[in-house]
């Protein structure tokens, strides 16, 4: 990341080099948010709002990228935030306070994320964590307000689908349109982790809490097995490796 | 209200998810066709 670099080019970079690593399905296209642009105090619709923009990053500013490629029909699904070169000013310490945040929210989530849990109330529990640290929540103005998403059921019938412009692909919302149906039809578990959310967290999902605070906003998005013994990252890390 | 109904999440909400979310892809369909730039991130 440089600072200069448009949202566009980065995204274009990323396609690139994911398309090296034969990649060729998306859940979504590549993301980057810079500036003001991490918290989503944007006018209109998300989807169209969201897609990658000419603005130009500025030094110190924070950043986000997001992109969830499909590979075999199998998603992968994570977010890095950061800031681009050394910053002391308010950029750089308000990205501080919102890593330190995220983390902790990071660990605090093995605790809570467990099949014991009723998701609605978990959802609850870390909106609640994010405003008592005097932070804004922003990941409920997502699509679907959601904290997080399953990763279960793929591959499936929708995950050879071609891309189709620039942002959510259609193995996302063919996925997510069945599951809900499913849901309804069959009493399949929900998709979703959201405030509204039914039932209990059970499963592989992406979990991607998002914070603002001031001008900024700052994510991570992980991948979170939770079974009957154990809930665990596949990245312990804030934005660390993946470790299977 | 008992646990079996708060097993399933409200219909209407849910429909109007997916609504929002075909109208969301629609919308940004046309945005990224419109916007030449967005070619540069075809691989």
């Amino acid at each position: 990341m440089r600072a200069g670099d448009t949202e566009l080019e980065v995204c274009a970079r990323i396609t690139r080099e994911l398309a090296r690593a034969k990649v060729q399905h998306w859940l979504h296209t590549p993301y980057a948010w810079w500036g003001e642009r991490t918290r989503f105090d944007w006018q209109g619709r998300w989807e169209t709002a969201a897609l990658p923009s000419a603005r130009r990053l500025a030094a110190g500013e924070p950043f986000i990228l997001d992109v969830a490629p499909l590979v075999a029909g199998f998603p992968a699904d994570f977010a890095y935030s950061g800031l681009a070169g050394a910053g002391a000013g308010e950029g750089a310490a308000t990205h501080d306070t919102l890593l330190r945040e995220l983390a902790q929210l990071k660990q605090a989530l093995l605790e809570w994320a467990t099949p014991l849990t009723r998701t609605g109330l978990l959802c609850a529990q870390v909106e609640e964590s994010i405003h008592a640290a005097g932070h804004d929540v922003v990941h409920t103005r997502y699509p679907a307000n959601v904290l997080g998403h399953t990763l279960e059921g793929f591959p499936n019938f929708s995950t050879s689908a071609p891309r189709i412009g620039t942002g959510f692909q259609l193995p996302l919302l063919l996925t997510y349109a069945t599951g809900i149906a499913l849901h309804h039809l069959t009493g399949a578990p929900y998709p979703f982790l959201s405030a509204r959310a039914p039932g209990r967290p059970l499963g592989l999902y992406a979990v991607e809490p998002h914070l603002g605070k001031a001008r900024f906003g700052a994510k991570f998005e992980s991948v979170l097995l939770i079974d009957g013994t154990e809930t665990r990252w596949l990245d312990p890390g804030l934005f660390g490796e993946v470790l299977g | 209200m008992s646990e079996a109904r708060r097993r399933k999440s409200p219909l209407a909400d849910d429909v109007r998810i997916v609504i929002a979310g075909v109208w969301g892809f629609l919308l940004q369909c046309i945005k990224s066709w419109q916007t030449p730039e967005h070619g540069q991130n075809d691989a």
